[in-house]
């Protein structure tokens, strides 16, 4: 059987760059970042975030916004801004059994599980909320959208940390791949800005303590200190070829390949030699069919942790030259974890839409360990074909997604 | 104890972050967004934060705010 090829048809993008494509692109070609001091963090001992701006949960049209996580909120308001961009309608399905929902995050809806943990323990059983779990697990951005998309196909919630935006994207093509479904609505979201996580991140020397909020996230700069939480949510409409063919519908692009590994190694550390990284990125050209020569630009990981950065970095080296082309959008939209890897897709493809590769934003003096092409400053004008976009997670979870124009 | 619509209201918004002034006798619980679930955390609410003593039952069988201001006022 010839798997069925897949394309883009819709992309919806809520996160700290803007509301809707347009904003989003706007701001990451320009490479202006967004991080800043945040007011609900002043108790913390990071006090730095990536916020949605102008969000509002009135955006959703739904009855009942106090009813989902603020995750979940943007999952919703990223689906229905995917689908318009493909031309599509919720409800309207030719057969709601063939189309998905693959919504990836790492933290799901924590925001409302430490809310109630302190109602337990200030108020007791009692006092829990109802609806804690239908808002606080992990499942329920996906399940919250099929709902109202109406969609009745397989509806799954990818984990893998900081990777799970990019293996709902992956899911989702091995899905239409197989001709089980037609179309998936996939992507991943994320609100972590909460005390929880905001405290174990920082006790993990993970957040970027830098005094200048919107200089802190600076992947691969010599001076990087670590990651700059944000929040938000990508979210794709994927389709079969044949199915957006026969409805006319416009292709923002393909995705060819899908690799994933495990590091195997460490928790959080990656192998020092990016073995995992490696792994992921050649099972990705090897899914896509086509040579490492191929692929023109790398939108990295990236997260300016001072373990990361020059591990990607020589993991791409190894396997692409030192010519390849790469940056990370991490320094525009600080790290939106589970929602890192999809929004990072969309940029990808944006990228190859536009022909222009969006600068490292806050990159002024790369580390010297670093051998690869690393865009800075300017967003660099000239034609790509093919490019890759990497996404790790915590666990040593690693996933690789090659983009056609 | 009696508790005034008025605080009924303000508590109802307050808690599910619902514009007060959509909190009005003839507004359906359903379209103000309640279900099954989260009218648990309404009788709740209406025990805990305003004494008045309702199950969790008798709130299934309400329709309208009108309805819940009736139990409560008739209870309380």
């Amino acid at each position: 059987m010839v798997a069925e090829a897949v394309v883009v048809t819709g992309i919806g993008l809520v996160t700290p760059a803007g509301i809707g494509l347009e904003a989003n692109w706007q701001r990451v070609v320009a490479g202006q970042a967004t991080a800043a001091p945040d007011q609900t963090l002043e108790a913390m001992p990071v006090g730095i975030s990536c916020r949605v701006p102008s969000f509002d949960s009135v955006l959703l049209g739904v009855k009942n916004p106090w009813q989902w996580d603020r995750y979940a909120q943007f999952a919703l308001l990223a689906a229905r801004q995917a689908l318009e961009d493909a031309g599509l309608e919720a409800g309207s399905w030719t057969d709601a059994s063939r189309v998905a929902v693959i919504i990836g995050s790492g933290a799901g809806g924590t925001a409302t599980l430490e809310q109630q943990h302190a109602v337990l323990l200030s108020e007791g059983a009692d006092d829990v909320s109802s609806l804690t779990l239908p808002m606080g697990l992990l499942n329920m951005a996906a399940g919250q959208v099929a709902i109202e998309l109406g969609a009745r196909g397989p509806c799954l919630a990818p984990c893998s940390a900081c990777a799970s935006g990019a293996s709902a994207l992956g899911m989702a093509k091995d899905l239409i791949n197989r001709g089980v479904c037609d179309i998936v609505v996939a992507g991943g979201a994320e609100a972590p800005i909460t005390p929880l996580y905001v405290a174990a991140f920082a006790k993990m020397r993970a957040l970027s303590r830098n005094p200048d909020a919107s200089g802190a996230s600076r992947p691969f700069d010599a001076a990087r200190d670590g990651f700059v939480i944000g929040e938000g949510a990508g979210m794709f409409v994927l389709e079969s070829q044949a199915h957006a063919r026969a409805r006319g519908a416009r292709s923002r692009g393909r995705l060819l390949g899908y690799g994933a590994s495990a590091d195997a190694h460490h928790v959080t550390t990656p192998h020092p030699q990016g073995l995992g990284a490696r792994l992921a990125m050649q099972a990705a050209l090897r899914d896509a069919g086509i040579e490492a020569g191929v692929v023109d630009y790398v939108n990295a990981h990236g997260t300016s942790t001072p373990g990361n950065d020059v591990i990607e970095s020589h993991a791409i080296a190894e396997l692409f030259g030192t010519r390849m082309l790469v940056s990370s959008t991490k320094g525009v939209t600080g790290h939106l974890l589970g929602a890192a890897g999809a929004i990072e897709a969309a940029y990808t493809l944006l990228a190859l839409e536009h022909g222009r590769v969006p600068p490292t934003a806050n990159l002024r003096n790369p580390d010297p360990q670093i051998a690869v092409d690393l865009v800075q400053g300017q967003a660099r004008v000239q034609p790509i074909k093919v490019a890759l976009s990497n996404s790790f997670g915590f666990g040593g979870q690693n996933v690789s997604l090659v983009f056609a124009a | 104890m009696t508790v005034s619509n008025e605080a009924i209201a303000q508590a109802i918004a307050a808690r599910f972050n619902i514009e007060q002034s959509r909190i009005v006798p003839e507004a359906s619980l359903e379209d103000l967004g309640f279900d099954s679930l989260s009218q648990v955390d309404l009788a709740q609410l209406l025990r805990k934060k305003l004494g008045v003593q309702i199950s969790d039952a008798q709130l299934s069988e309400v329709a309208t705010v009108g309805d819940v201001l009736a139990l409560a006022n008739g209870k309380a």
